[in-house]
């Protein structure tokens, strides 16, 4: 089984995700389990990241220490260069509106908003520029996810590819330097979800770090580099040949 | 081989039964929700029960136990043979006479004198009618000593065995040491008029410098001395008895011995606690549905589950009755004793203000009928009002059950939600605090319902209370004279005007002419009082509500007031009526009636000529009206005190003086006691409108956890959660207070007319005073907030782990 990243010790100088030594445990009726295993990963600016395991492998464990949704039971996780796992909920609440996006499998919009105030939304909590300019820059996000003539719709009036899509451009809302996507792709249609992963490949384009989660090897196979998760361990992290390569290949 | 688990056992250990305890214990703050709702309402159904039944059998028990009058003649002088005569007659069980003398009387170490009626009693060691009940210790009242009242004693402040200085008529003065401090529990409403009572033997009245006579028969009947046809047609023949012995009747009362003078009070009491009573239950039923469709929300997917592994929508709708049914005998039990507490304090701390006693101190009392109102409103009605949500909840199907999503995406088509999604809000929290308000538009309603009616209630009471004061306005206004004076003698009424008139800070006097009559009707004889002041007199309110007002030179027409109703319903202007006066029976014609109403007191006015007419002497009369220059208590009470040492002085002998705010003062007495009950029920009614306010948002929060959790996500802190819960708690109390104010006028209304037909038996006009409005936007405030704190610091509270883990 392989613990370390490629390198052997995670890149500190360009690593935007560490996980050193992460382990998380769970008491459930009394019986303890091991959810995440000392787990070492480095994740750097700009990279298009998949991670796959079985049900119960860890994956959504792995994702919550990224985000700050869980802690871990020992370890350290730093992302952005803040250890997060030492924030108070109120400190990474606001922290992870500045600094991360988060895309969910069921898109989890808020109902009583209209698509435009959902976007609009994560602006407003974080920043305080005037509305003019948040109102413009929601503008730009929709439009780049093809979404604006359908601005004031609600999400009850909108298809599922159509909800994700408004889902990544919230997630986009305060420009994130990194993107963390849970099942993005798990209730869409093959042309949906093509049409989502797209709009993540273009965000790594644009210099961001996209991390998701996936039960679809074929999806994986997409990223990057795929990790894959086994018991709680890390079992692969290989890299997929990375297309900038593949294009210099075709060249020579 | 293992026994089988018998009977109950078996029910404990069935996954069925261990499921509806998991239920209860899943989430504590709703089950505590839930069991508050019932016990308030079961509690109320419990204190006003036992309160009521503690208060009515007190005052029927010391009231009858003390053998009151059936009749009490008022009449000219008589000594111990009219007794007798009166005593030889048929169904006259116990005769007596006395006679009642206002005095001053001091505590030695004090300067001030102050007004005492003393009364003295025939054969007071042998009396077996209107006993005396010893505060501390009993006594024997020998000759030459007082008992006093032990109301009228705070004021006094005499001591017991202490001399207690009295001033009599001749301007000496005489010591008479207190024997014992009583209660009379068979009072009437003379002790509205003044409390400072004394009570002497008959031959104690020679060392006071008064003739051992007597003024009042005071008479029990033999027979039902309940039936008021009875004691009526008694009293009928012993008034002809007392005239024929050639003495004028000044006034003839009746009472049954379940006509306790103040169980009007206790009536209307009644029918107020009774009615905010129901509306508490209704309140509280309100929260319980609106617990139990969030409940049934919640448990979607389990009853999915269920169905799904064999579960039938009998078996499941069973279960969650049950859970209900543990919820309402829990709230049973909690509230029996409780209940009973609260209406034994409540009666205990307010059953002397209606001269009553309690009949037995148990501090739980517990009533029967009480208990099974209680059991009814604890478990019936709450299955009731779960029986809907359940029923609703358990009809879904397994699919629907089982795809159920973390957030709803619920449609925004209805007309409401349409309104609201044109108002374009800049800041998105405030735009989703207004909209989350409106998403569960049943719970809204139960709850806007709850506390707007609660608000409603609490408003109503202030108006109430000055609908009340304003009738005794209304009363007084039609005499608008600050003091009353009564001389035990036809007085020139030149000389009497001239006396008083001389005291300072008196601006004028009128003397009136009256007379008693009475008035048969159907079997029963019922007194009148009738006045006839100048008919230039400025201190009448010549206003009627039907007809006019006597006209000048009329004779034989009366001005009634509506106490008339109740003898003739129908009666209408032009109506004749018989009254004997003096033992001579004349026709009188009905002229006007007006709005009068003083505890079915019934009073009319003539014109002068009408009662000269009959004997009166124009010059002369008994009654007097004095107008003051001030009309505070402080102000009259001098007058009164500065006019008795005059007519000392002069030898003119006063039957009564009495200042109008002092008689008010006892009255509104009785009706502030009315007030801080119905304050205390409105209270009640707020606050499980508070509390379903409070229940409401943690709902709204619990169901919305995982839109919290996005926020969250999204970078909301603190502070922003709070924010949407506090002004989701905020909008609710603004609209629940527009709607309260609404809904204060029907409300104030009926409760108005509930209660103004219960103590004045007439209804009255509505009246709104700005006090309620203002305390309950208060009160709105305060309970908005506190509703709203614990749900927004649990929301706040709430980890984003809590709500979108996964795994």
């Amino acid at each position: 089984m392989t613990k370390n990243n490629d390198s052997g010790h995670p890149d500190a100088a360009s690593s935007v995700i560490q996980l050193i030594g992460v382990t998380r445990e769970f008491k459930v009726s009394g019986i303890q389990t091991t959810a995440l295993d000392d787990i070492h990963l480095s994740i750097k600016n700009g990279e298009f990241v998949s991670v796959i395991g079985r049900s119960g492998s860890g994956k959504s464990t792995l994702m919550n220490m990224v985000t700050g949704i869980d802690h871990p039971t020992h370890g350290d996780v730093i992302v952005m260069d803040t250890h997060t796992h030492q924030l108070p909920e109120n400190q990474m609440a606001a922290w992870r509106g500045n600094n991360l996006g988060i895309v969910f499998q069921f898109y989890q919009l808020l109902p009583t908003l209209s698509l435009i105030d959902n976007v609009m939304l994560p602006m407003q909590l974080i920043d305080s520029k005037k509305h003019a300019v948040q109102f413009e820059r929601t503008k730009n996000l929709l439009e780049a996810v093809d979404l604006w003539e359908k601005k004031d719709k609600y999400p009850a009036q909108l298809s599922g590819g159509e909800q994700q899509r408004a889902a990544v451009a919230r997630a986009m809302a305060n420009d994130p330097p990194i993107l963390i996507a849970d099942e993005p792709t798990g209730n869409l249609s093959s042309s949906e979800a093509q049409q989502v992963m797209a709009m993540l490949k273009n965000m790594v384009s644009t210099g961001r770090s996209v991390v998701f989660v996936t039960h679809d090897l074929e999806l994986a196979e997409t990223a990057h580099r795929k990790i894959t998760l086994s018991d709680g361990r890390i079992i692969e992290d290989s890299k997929t040949i990375h297309p900038k390569k593949k294009a210099v290949k075709r060249k020579q | 081989m293992k026994k089988k688990p018998a009977g109950i056992f078996k029910l404990f250990r069935s996954p069925s039964f261990r499921k509806i305890i998991a239920d209860f214990f899943e989430n504590k703050s709703r089950s505590f929700l839930v069991i508050t709702s019932i016990t308030i309402g079961v509690f109320a159904v419990g204190m006003i029960g036992t309160g009521y039944i503690l208060l009515t059998q007190g005052m029927a028990a010391s009231y009858a136990d003390n053998f009151p009058a059936n009749i009490t003649i008022t009449t000219d002088p008589f000594n111990k043979e009219l007794v007798k005569m009166i005593a030889r007659q048929d169904n006259i069980e116990y005769v007596e006479g006395r006679q009642t003398i206002l005095l001053e009387a001091r505590n030695p170490d004090e300067t001030k004198w102050k007004k005492i009626y003393v009364t003295a009693i025939q054969d007071l060691a042998d009396t077996q009618i209107k006993l005396l009940t010893p505060v501390d210790q009993s006594f024997v009242l020998k000759d030459k000593t007082i008992a006093l009242l032990e109301d009228g004693n705070q004021e006094l402040n005499a001591q017991l065995g202490q001399p207690l200085e009295i001033k009599l008529k001749d301007g000496t003065t005489q010591f008479l040491p207190v024997a014992g401090i009583v209660k009379d529990y068979t009072a009437g409403r003379e002790i509205i008029f003044e409390k400072k009572r004394g009570y002497i033997t008959a031959e104690t009245l020679p060392y006071l410098h008064m003739p051992e006579h007597f003024t009042t028969l005071v008479i029990r009947i033999s027979g039902d001395t309940y039936d008021q046809t009875h004691i009526h047609s008694i009293a009928a023949s012993i008034n002809k008895k007392v005239e024929q012995s050639g003495r004028s009747i000044y006034s003839s009362e009746i009472r049954g011995d379940a006509d306790q003078p103040f169980s009007n009070y206790v009536l209307a009491l009644g029918q107020i606690m009774l009615f905010i009573g129901l509306l508490v239950v209704i309140l509280s039923s309100s929260l319980i549905i609106n617990t139990m469709n969030a409940l049934m929300a919640q448990h979607v997917r389990q009853i999915g589950i269920m169905k799904l592994i064999g579960g039938h929508r009998t078996r499941i709708i069973l279960m969650y009755l049950s859970l209900v049914l543990i919820f309402g005998l829990i709230s049973f039990l909690l509230s029996v004793p409780t209940g009973a507490l609260g209406g034994f304090l409540m009666s205990y701390r307010n059953i002397a203000v209606l001269n009553g006693q309690l009949k037995t101190i148990r501090i739980l009392p517990l009533f029967p009928k009480v208990i099974a109102l209680q059991a009814f409103v604890a478990i019936l009605i709450p299955l009731a009002a779960a029986l809907v949500p359940i029923l609703r909840g358990s009809k879904i199907t397994v699919h629907k059950a089982l795809n159920s999503q973390k957030i709803s995406n619920g449609e925004q088509t209805d007309l409401l939600n349409r309104f609201l999604n044109r108002i374009d809000l800049k800041d998105l929290i405030n735009k989703l605090s207004l909209r989350n308000t409106f998403r569960k538009k049943g719970r809204l309603a139960l709850t806007l319902f709850a506390l707007s009616l609660g608000g409603a209630m609490f408003i109503a009471v202030f108006n109430v209370q000055l609908v009340l004061l304003n009738q005794i306005d209304r009363i007084v206004s039609y005499n608008s004279a600050d003091i009353v004076i009564n001389t035990e003698k036809q007085q020139r009424i030149e000389k009497i005007d001239a006396l008083v008139s001389s005291v300072g800070g008196v601006e004028y006097v009128e003397g009136w002419w009256t007379e008693n009559a009475q008035l048969e009707v159907g079997g029963q004889t019922m007194s009148v009082s009738i006045s006839a002041p100048p008919l230039d007199s400025p201190m009448v309110k010549k206003e009627v509500s039907v007809g006019r007002w006597v006209l000048p030179g009329e004779i034989n027409t009366l001005a009634v007031n509506d106490a008339f109703y109740n003898a003739y319903p129908q009666l209408k202007p032009g109506d004749q009526i018989t009254l004997e006066i003096d033992g001579r029976k004349n026709a009188w014609t009905v002229v006007g009636i007006y709005n009068y109403t003083g505890f079915d007191d019934k009073r009319a006015y003539t014109t002068p000529e009408s009662l000269i007419h009959l004997n009166n002497d124009p010059l002369h009369t008994s009654s007097f009206q004095v107008v003051t220059r001030e009309h505070d208590i402080t102000y009259q009470q001098e007058k009164v005190d500065q006019i008795q040492a005059l007519s000392d002085q002069h030898g003119i002998k006063l039957a009564r003086i009495i200042s109008i705010e002092k008689m008010l003062d006892n009255s509104i007495d009785k009706i502030n006691l009315l007030i801080f009950i119905l304050l205390l029920m409105a209270f009640l009614t707020g606050s499980v409108g508070s509390i379903g306010l409070s229940g409401t948002l943690s709902l709204n929060v619990l169901e919305r956890n995982g839109e919290i959790g996005i926020l969250r996500a999204i970078g909301a802190g603190d502070r922003t959660i709070s924010k949407l819960v506090l002004q989701e708690g905020a909008i609710i109390g603004v609209i629940s207070y527009i709607l309260g104010v609404l809904l204060s006028f029907p409300v104030s209304r009926l409760l108005g007319t509930l209660v103004s037909n219960a103590i004045f038996s007439a209804p009255a006009e509505l009246a709104i005073t700005f006090k309620g409005y203002f305390y309950w936007l208060i009160l709105m405030v305060v309970f908005s907030l506190a509703a709203s704190l614990i749900p927004a610091r649990s929301a706040a509270r709430m980890t984003i782990r809590d709500v979108l883990a996964y795994e």
